[in-house]
This record gives C-alpha cells, structure tokens and sequence, in this order.
C-alpha cells in the first residue's frame, strides 16, 4: 500500500471533464460520497493538491457535520497517521449505517484533497474497498436490520 | 435549461443526501415533483407538491398547522445563493433568488469586494459556523443540509435545528421587539397570520453570521420577512425578503421549499465538541500566503 | 322523595365538579385538595413559560464549603451524598481537582441532562399534545421531549440525550437515554458513563414553581441508583429568553474571532 498521487475524478466540476446530457452520464460525474460541511472546503482543502492513498482503518470519529476517518498508510516503509473528512455521521446514520459496519483494520482506498496546512489531512472525495466497491455506498444500507 | 443546470439539481440531490436523512435526486426545478425529504424505504405520506398529497393540516382554530420535521430543498444555496456553476470543492447551486427577477444579490460596490475577499482561503475562518457557532443566523438555518422541527401552539412557533440552534416566534400582536441595544444571533422575531401565511418579522441581528460558506453578506442594519405559505399536509413554500440598507442597494427575496417526513426524528449535531477543521483553517490563515481567489 | 333528590343531586354536581377539564390554556381544573395549576387543552398541566433554578448545584449537587470562584453549597441530592464506586469517587476527585482545565461545560460543550436544567440560564417550554420543547438561552441548546408514545433512537450517543416522556397523573415523566460519557453533572466533576439512564420528573407545585427530580442510574459508576431534587421558578421579569453564544464569546474574548467593523453591531 503506497501513497499514490492522482487526479482524482472531479466532483463538482460540470462542463468539461463530465459530458453532460442523460442522466446516466450524469451519474458517472458523481464520484464520491458527498462531503457537506459547516464550513467552505476551498478554505481548508486545496484543489491542486490531489492525494490517493490506501491504508488500514483505525478509527471512524462519528461526528457532524462532518465524520473522519483514521488510516493508517505505509509511505515508503514508514507507517503515516492520516485523517480524511468525509459525510455526516447522521447522514450515514439515517441510511442504515452504523459504527460497528467499518471495524478497524479495514483496507480502503482514498481519493482526495489534501489541507492546504500541509498536514496528513485530506477531505475524502472517493473512498471504496481494494475491491472498487464504495464505502458507505447507496442511499440505504442493505445489511440494516436495524429500525430506523 | 442547459444541461449544467440540469447536472448540477442532480448533484444538489445526491449532495443533500450526505447530512440530511436520505433525498431523492430532484429530477425537475423546485416546485414541481421535487421529491426530497423522507428516510429509507416507504414513500407514505412524502409530499411532493402535487394534488395527490394530502391538505393543509389546521389547528383547532383554524390556522394551518405547520408541526413537523422538514428538510429544505436548499439547491447549494450554503454554497452560494445565485446560481452558481461548482469547481472541485465548492457544489454547484441553482439559485433561490426570486427577486431581483435576474437572480443577482444587489450588492452595494464595497460588499463585492468584501465578497471576493471573503472567498480566498484564508478567510474561510471569519465564517462563525466554522467556529461551529451553531447559532446560523436568518434565514441560513433554512438552507444548510440539515433538517429541522416545528413546533405550534396558537400563541407561539419554536423551529429547533438539528444544527443546534432555535428561534422563537410569537404570535402575539401586541409583541414589541426588543430595544435597539440588544442584538443576537437569530435576532428578535414576531409573528402573525395573513390568511394561510405565517408573516414573521425579524430585526435586532448582531451582524456576525454569514448568509452561507461562500461568504454572502449581512450586517446589523438587517431586517427580514418571511412568508410561511403551507402548500399541503406536507410541502411549506418559504420566503424570505432581506433588507440591509449597509450591503445591499434594494431588498431582496429568496424562496426555499420545506418537506416534511411524518415519520422523521430530530438526531444531534455536537460540532464544537469535536471540531477539527478550525485549527486547519486557522493555519492558513496564519500563514497568510498569496492565495488565490478560488 | 325530596331529600333523596337532593343527595343525587348533590352527588352529581360533585361528580360533574370532580371530573370537568379545563377547556382553555388558562383555567384551572380544580381536584379536591389540589393548588390551581394552569392546563393544557387536554387537560394535562401546563409547563408553558420561562424557566430559571436559585440555587447553586451548577457548581456542586453535594455539600461543599466555598472554593475559588465557587460558592458555597448545600447538597440536592437524596442522602446528601453521590453513591459511587471507588473507583469512580477516586476519578471524580481527580476531575474536581482539574476542573477549570478538565470540566467540559467550561470549555462550551454541551451541558447534558440533567445539568443543563440547573445552570444559571432561564430556558423556555413550549408544549403540545405530542411534545414538550425546552429552548435554553445557553449556546441555543435545545430538548425535545416526546410524549407521543414513541421510543428512542438506538444505537447512537447524544450530548444531550434521547428523552421520551409521559404523564403519570399530573406528573410528566421524562427518560433520558442515549447519553455519551463526555458531560459532568457540574462544575466538580461528578461524572457518569454512557450506560447513565436519568428519569425526570416534573410537577407543578403551583402556577409559578416546578418540582424538578432527576434519578440517575448508572451501574459502571454508582452502587445504586441516586436522585436529586430542587424546585425550578417561573421567571416574569423577561417575556422572552435571550442568547449566551459560549464559542463566540469565548473567541471574541481571547482574540481568536475578530470583529468585523462594518457589518458586526458596534460594541
């Protein structure tokens, strides 16, 4: 697992990197799960600093307006503490998700932006299973048995 | 309509979905079929604006009944009020302007400028709801992503936020606002029915909240009125008309649709208590670099 | 015949005098023997208005001599003491001995329940039929209660709590779940965990004072279920709360969020 810098698919950006028209290609502009804050993203994250990491979960902070997750990567054979901001932990709450669905030790690979302070912190665009499957994926969580 | 504006309603649906309980993509402008609000599974009972929904509730007096949980159909408006196209990190918004008829905030020469200023990195840590000060101001807390509940009596509304703030309206007309001196956060409000309208009139604001992220401009000299007007048993089509004689050089008027879940509950939003962004944003502003309007 | 009459009569009149409600938001039903305490439409009483405590348990719910910048203070609670474990009565002195760096209240977190009922802040209840709502004038903090019949959330920790309530008679019985374990109960550090559980209790003792109990169970911290109680008093010298934003206070204070010249009212 190595830190990997990429240009990540856009999310926001309409006109030229996502053909527009059916919604079907709209979709696929879509990238991530979106990321709502309390506070402007371009303040905090730099668009020109785009970031793609794996690393195994250490912790998810459950919070809002937004939640984080704790990844441990291995840069070079030295093992690096990052925090990615990702969607509201009510959100993911009133979709079925819950803490115990992403245990610690998970692999996930992140796709981002990094803190304009230059910290280990990034906000998470895209963040899926080695696999290509998306964390937190869909509008409901399927595996819920949970009410509400 | 181009088809940027037709994407960016799709990704203000999903983007909604994020803090908000679970949103449909609206798939036609507000107003018309915009099917947001309501959790998982089980359409029952979500309004959609259409004949089909149920009528406007009443209270035993009469009056609409406006009691519930709504989420707003906020098309980006915390990330811009005026249609805006979006870049990487800011999402796109639609517009909630209805008057001026082209849309535009009539900004004063000196607010565009301090507008342009607020929207460089650095100043991202002037917005008070990055120092999570809940308190959002009027009429913000009606268009973050993030829902909120009505309580009625016939003397007095209470909307608490899920972002953790509250105003109270009383419906009292013989209600005075509060002397000059004293200015808050969420102002001083009273309120009255014209028909099936909930008026509310709103003054003594302290100057300090933003409009949104992007950094949109009040100050003290702010007054608002917002119209409440129930469309069915589920669906508020709200506006509110902004007058800031120090911003602004006419009054303005925004308009937002609220849907309410039957079946929705209030959750919490503790921000200040686990707040990491701030030092980040603080960072940069410390370090004061040249950056870039983005 | 006559006297026979007259007894029914009269037993009917009582039972109509008895059993009638209050059919406006101010009248007072009358029950032999009770105070007049305004109702609700349905009849339930009415906690509608602003709200304030006189007393000092913010800073300590027992028995404590004066400490810096900290009052003198006669216990709330039932049998005068906090029934903890020994662990826990070793962590809550440690906290009391930390407290103006360690007590999350002092650093504009949110209270929980019960303690945001007994800081010296006036809140106001607005009432229905399916909820009660408590607006504090501390950092815009709100309490929604249900009475609705429903049941809280699972699996997830509030600040401040989950509260489902009903009416025992003239009592609303509130309980208070979902707490996390980041709130004291006040300024000396009296904690508990996130398996706490708070049973309210409110009655009106007359038009203008509540009698407020709070029973906390908590099995990781205490040995037994504890109980405070203290009477909460109408406030009418204020027809509306006010606002205490505790982060922009704070910030303004030290420097960190700065004044704005143009916009922000002028001190």
């Amino acid at each position: 697992m190595t830190v990997n810098s990429q240009i990540p698919t856009p999310r926001f950006q309409t006109a030229r990197r996502c053909t527009i028209g059916a919604a079907a290609l709209a979709v696929l502009c879509l990238a991530a799960a979106p990321v709502l804050a309390h506070h402007s993203f371009a303040a905090e994250f730099d668009e020109n600093k785009p970031i793609k990491l794996s690393g195994k979960v250490v912790e998810m902070r459950w919070s809002n307006p937004h939640a984080w997750i704790y990844l441990d990567v291995n840069n070079n054979g030295k093992t690096e503490r990052w925090a990615f901001e990702t969607g509201a932990a009510n959100g993911l709450f009133r979709r079925g998700w819950r803490k115990e669905d992403l245990p610690a030790g998970t692999v996930l690979v992140i796709q981002g932006w990094q803190a304009r302070n230059g910290t280990n912190t990034a906000n998470a665009g895209s963040i899926t299973f080695p696999d290509g499957r998306r964390l937190f994926a869909g509008s409901s969580n399927p595996n819920a048995e949970r009410d509400k | 309509m181009s088809a940027r504006v037709i994407l960016g309603v799709v990704l203000a649906g999903v983007l909604a979905a994020g803090e908000a309980s679970a949103q449909g993509a609206p798939t036609a402008p507000q107003g018309r079929g915009a099917g947001a609000g309501g959790q998982g599974a089980g359409a029952a009972g979500r309004g959609r604006g259409t004949a089909a929904a149920p009528p406007v509730r009443r209270m035993p007096d009469g009056k609409p009944d406006l009691s519930g949980f709504y989420d707003s159909v906020h098309r980006g408006a915390n990330y811009g009020i005026e249609e805006h196209a979006g870049s990487t990190l800011t999402p796109p918004g639609q517009g909630i302007v209805v008057d001026p008829p082209d849309g535009k905030l009539p900004l004063q020469e000196w607010a565009k400028e301090e507008l342009k200023s607020r929207q460089t990195p650095a100043r991202g840590y002037d917005d008070p709801t990055a120092h999570c000060i809940m308190a959002a101001g009027v009429p913000r807390g009606f268009y973050v992503p993030s829902p909120f509940f009505i309580m009625q009596t016939p003397t007095h509304i209470v909307v608490l936020f899920e972002r953790m703030a509250w105003r109270h309206i009383p419906l009292d007309p013989k209600r005075k606002h509060l002397p000059d001196s004293i200015r808050l956060w969420q102002g001083d409000s009273v309120g009255h029915w014209e028909g099936d309208t909930l008026v509310v009139n709103s003054q003594n604001f302290n100057g300090k909240p933003w409009l949104n992220e992007v950094g949109e401009i009040t100050s003290h000299a702010l007054t608002v009125v917002e119209r409440f007007t129930p469309v069915n048993a589920n669906t508020i089509m709200y506006r509110a008309t902004l007058t800031d004689p120090i911003v602004y050089t006419r009054p303005f008027t925004i308009e937002v649709q609220f849907n309410r879940d039957p079946n929705g509950e209030m959750l919490e939003v503790a921000c200040h208590e686990d707040n990491q962004d701030l030092q980040h944003m603080k960072d940069v502003k410390d370090a004061g670099t040249g950056l870039e309007k983005k | 015949m006559t006297k026979r009459v007259g007894t029914v009569a009269l037993v009917l009149a009582a039972a109509v005098w008895l059993g009638a409600p209050g059919l406006t938001g101010g009248a007072a039903a009358q029950t032999a023997g009770a105070k007049q305490i305004p109702r609700m439409p349905d009849g339930r009483p009415n906690l509608q208005g602003i709200w304030q405590v006189r007393n000092r348990a913010a800073y300590n719910l027992e028995d404590h001599h004066a400490r810096y910048r900290m009052p003198a203070t006669l216990s709330v609670v039932d049998g005068g003491k906090i029934p903890y474990q020994e662990w826990a009565l070793k962590k809550r002195d440690e906290n009391f001995a930390n407290r103006y760096k360690d007590d999350p209240f002092g650093k504009c977190y949110m209270p929980g329940v019960p303690r945001i009922m007994y800081i010296d802040f006036p809140f106001q209840v607005v009432q229905s039929s399916t909820h009660v709502a408590m607006t504090f004038e501390w950092t815009n903090v709100h309490r929604l209660i249900y009475t609705n019949g429903s049941k809280p959330v699972q699996g997830i920790e509030f600040w401040m709590g989950d509260s489902r309530g009903r009416w025992e008679g003239d009592t609303l019985v509130v309980e208070v779940t979902n707490h996390n374990d980041k709130t004291w109960f006040d300024m000396s550090g009296n904690f508990h965990s996130n398996g706490l559980k708070v049973t309210e209790r409110y009655s009106l003792m007359d038009a203008d004072t509540i009698r407020y109990e709070a029973t906390m169970e908590d099995p990781k911290v205490f040995t037994r279920p504890w109980k405070i109680s203290m009477p909460i008093y109408r406030v009418k010298d204020m027809d509306r709360i006010l606002e205490y934003q505790c982060v922009a206070e704070s910030e303004e204070a030290d420097g960190t969020f700065h004044r704005e010249p143009r916009t922000w009212y002028p001190r």
